[in-house]
């Protein structure tokens, strides 16, 4: 299916890079988030400058099959702006940390943008013409005495280049003390919920003064403190579900109808300690880094440090599979809670039809798994082999002394290239990949 | 005005930790307890560096105050172990310190031990009690030949250490006043024996976990009060595990030039939480 094994049915080869080249990277132009829409026709990027740049993919062009489906800057804005917290003397950066479009309704497109703190309604429109021929005004844009204006002049509507506007619609401001980690849109289209490290709010879309908190693990004593929310997202199908995970590696689903402030959880799921491979780093690496529903919404998917889990919704127990991202990493913990790796939040992503999940590892490496056959494939987003349609070379991780070629040996990692976002095209197999501030956009290529 | 290009940067902190870049990974030979040590000594230096951030990040915190946590916890388990067995071989099970009641308690090693089983009524210990105790427990095989020790010390009559008459405390009996003489015995190369130095970590107390999040919540300040006033009661316990420390530096040998580094890292953290 998904090329993921490599061979049998397709390979992954290269379609775009978008990005500055220079080896110099300023922090602003570091990608921080990157979603497909839901037709998956726009590409959405946020960076740590607060902008979001939204890609479009081009229409087949049968005389240049080449350049089949490829992505386009289709708007830029700024969606945040640095801030200042005065009463408690703290800079609010204006780094995009989520992006969730809207189900589309209408010509335009909507989406949410968050910064640690204020969440926007974004509306995405496109204006092609213009309305000329007002007799209202003089040349130098006065407006006219209306005795003046002797006869009706209908306005008419001309042609013009396309623009796409982007408007902020909506702000959800003030109702987060702690950083906002997640938003999530609601099946019903009218509510989502945004979820910061101890609080999950729920909000109409159109109400901007008020949001309902659904769950608040605040100690009153916050010497107590030893949990955090990490991610939250509502159920694709029932919108009065929606589920939460820690930092202990823990996920809660909660069901909005048992009560309007969902503190106690209907499930909980939690995988048991290996006793054997405990060490200092067991709470740090088992911390949960996102969690996604599967487009079923059958299954959900954790991310930790280390591994990617599959959870049935059905059963709490244990998850039905585990699959180990890098684990040639167990043995380098230490260091990597030393120069701060360790506390790094990939993130992780379903193909549209739930058989393949892809989640992101360093230097500049990416993992998919087939669920169906079990196999693993690691990818490089890489310049080098950044040619037009060229095949992605499957890349190996050696641990031991002897390396063969084409591996890689751990110790020659590169800890500074990670990819943290990646994102899966809703129906195709394309998939966005961010490595830093470039964004490597990937196509199947049919054998 | 807030430039876009002036971010914060971790830079800063980075740099601090390069001290202990060298002693990452756990190589096999390493001893646990000397590996703990390691992971706490990054814990401290994390939190601590974490106050310099504008912004802290509460998921981070919270995590590297687990780890430390869960490194107490260990080292308080293991030293009720060694309490019991302690207080089985030797047979002074019913120590009497007269004047006393309870986690203020002078004497010197069984002390130590003491109070880390008395603090669980602590209800949020700072990293620097458990740093303290993991420097004593740490040393489990120092602390045994000062255990063996014992036998020798339990015939010399009790005295006071000069550090325990500095703070008037009740005056010792049994074993640990022993310890503290043999403390005098060894010399005063210990590194902690200076009073500047032991008088110097009620900075440290700074680093306690819950002061991390008080820059998160403000309610918090209230309870930061009380604490700092509970914290000047307990001066006096948290100067005694590192007497033992200190001795345990000069008993063990195998031990002494690892502990001697390690030392040298506290007093660094010391430095930088002085200057702070």
């Amino acid at each position: 299916m998904a090329g993921v094994g490599g061979g049998n049915d397709f390979q992954w080869c290269f379609s775009q890079v978008k990005g500055a080249i220079d080896e110099d990277v300023a922090e602003a132009d570091i990608i921080s988030t990157v979603e497909f829409n839901c037709s998956g026709d726009l590409l959405a990027t946020g960076d740590k400058g607060g902008r979001v740049v939204i890609f479009q993919r081009e229409q087949e062009n049968k005389s240049r099959p080449h350049s089949r489906g490829e992505y386009n800057v289709y708007s830029t804005f700024q969606s945040h702006e640095p801030e200042f917290d005065y009463l408690k003397s703290l800079e609010i950066e204006e780094k995009i940390n989520k992006i969730r479009w809207l189900p589309q309704q209408n010509a335009a497109h909507f989406l949410l943008s968050t910064n640690d703190k204020t969440i926007k309604l974004w509306k995405i429109s496109e204006r092609d013409k213009r309305v000329e021929g007002y007799n209202l005004k003089d040349d130098d844009g006065r407006l006219r005495d209306p005795f003046r204006i002797t006869s009706l002049r209908v306005p008419i509507l001309k042609p013009m280049d396309l623009m796409v506007e982007a408007s902020p619609r909506r702000i959800f401001a003030n109702a987060h003390t702690y950083h906002i980690n997640s938003i999530s849109v609601n099946s019903d289209h009218e509510t989502y919920l945004s979820a910061d490290d101890l609080r999950i709010n729920l909000w109409h879309l159109e109400i901007t003064d008020r949001s309902f908190n659904i769950v608040d693990i605040k100690p009153a004593n916050m010497e107590e403190l030893t949990e955090v929310i990490t991610a939250a997202e509502f159920h694709p199908h029932h919108c009065n579900v929606f589920v939460y995970s820690s930092s202990k590696g823990t996920i809660r689903l909660c069901d909005m109808r048992d009560s309007a402030l969902c503190d106690r959880h209907s499930k909980f799921f939690e995988e048991p300690e290996d006793p054997s491979s405990r060490s200092f780093f067991s709470e740090i690496i088992s911390s949960i880094s996102d969690v996604k529903f599967s487009n079923s919404g059958r299954y959900m998917m954790t991310r930790d440090y280390l591994s990617v889990k599959v959870w049935d919704l059905n059963m709490e127990s244990r998850p039905v599979e585990t699959y180990q991202v890098h684990e040639y990493l167990r043995s380098k913990l230490c260091s990597l809670y030393e120069n701060d790796c360790i506390f790094d939040k990939f993130e992780c992503c379903w193909n549209g039809s739930d058989s393949a999940i892809m989640t992101g590892s360093y230097n500049n490496f990416f993992r998919m798994f087939d669920r169906n056959t079990r196999r693993d494939i690691t990818l490089e987003a890489s310049r080098e082999s950044s040619k037009p349609r060229a095949i992605l070379k499957p890349r190996k991780v050696c641990t031991g002394g002897k390396r063969k070629k084409d591996e890689i040996n751990v110790d020659s990692l590169d800890f500074n290239k990670k990819i943290l976002h990646t994102a899966w095209h809703p129906t195709d197999n394309i998939i966005a990949v961010a490595a830093t501030n470039n964004l490597y956009i990937f196509q199947d290529k049919v054998n | 005005m807030l430039g876009r290009g002036l971010k914060r940067k971790l830079n800063d902190c980075e740099e601090t930790m390069n001290d202990f870049s060298s002693a990452c990974d756990f190589n096999r030979n390493m001893p646990y307890s000397h590996q703990r040590q390691l992971v706490l000594n990054m814990c401290l230096n994390k939190l601590q560096s974490y106050k310099m951030l504008v912004e802290p990040n509460l998921h981070r915190s919270v995590l590297i105050a687990n780890t430390v946590r869960q490194i107490q916890e260990e080292t308080r388990k293991e030293a009720s172990q060694l309490t019991g067995i302690l207080y089985n071989d030797n047979a002074c099970s019913n120590v009497i310190y007269p004047g006393n009641d309870s986690i203020e308690n002078p004497v010197n090693l069984p002390c130590g031990i003491n109070a880390v089983i008395s603090r669980d009524s602590w209800p949020f210990e700072s990293p620097v009690d458990s740093l303290m105790e993991v420097t004593d427990d740490d040393m489990s095989s120092a602390i045994s030949s000062i255990l063996k020790d014992l036998d020798f010390v339990e015939d010399i009559s009790p005295s006071q250490t000069p550090a325990s008459c500095l703070y008037e405390q009740p005056k010792p009996v049994e074993s640990g006043c022993k310890v503290g003489d043999k403390q005098d015995i060894k010399g005063g190369e210990c590194v902690f024996g200076s009073f500047e130095i032991t008088s110097s970590i009620s900075y440290l107390k700074d680093l306690s976990v819950d002061d991390i999040f008080e820059d998160i919540d403000t309610s918090m300040y209230d309870s930061d009060f009380s604490f700092s006033s509970l914290i000047s009661a307990k001066v006096q316990p948290a100067e005694e595990p590192l007497k033992v420390l200190s001795m345990c530096n000069t008993q063990s040998n195998n031990n002494l030039q690892a502990c001697r580094t390690d030392l040298n890292d506290l007093d660094h953290i010391m430095e930088i939480l002085v200057g702070s």
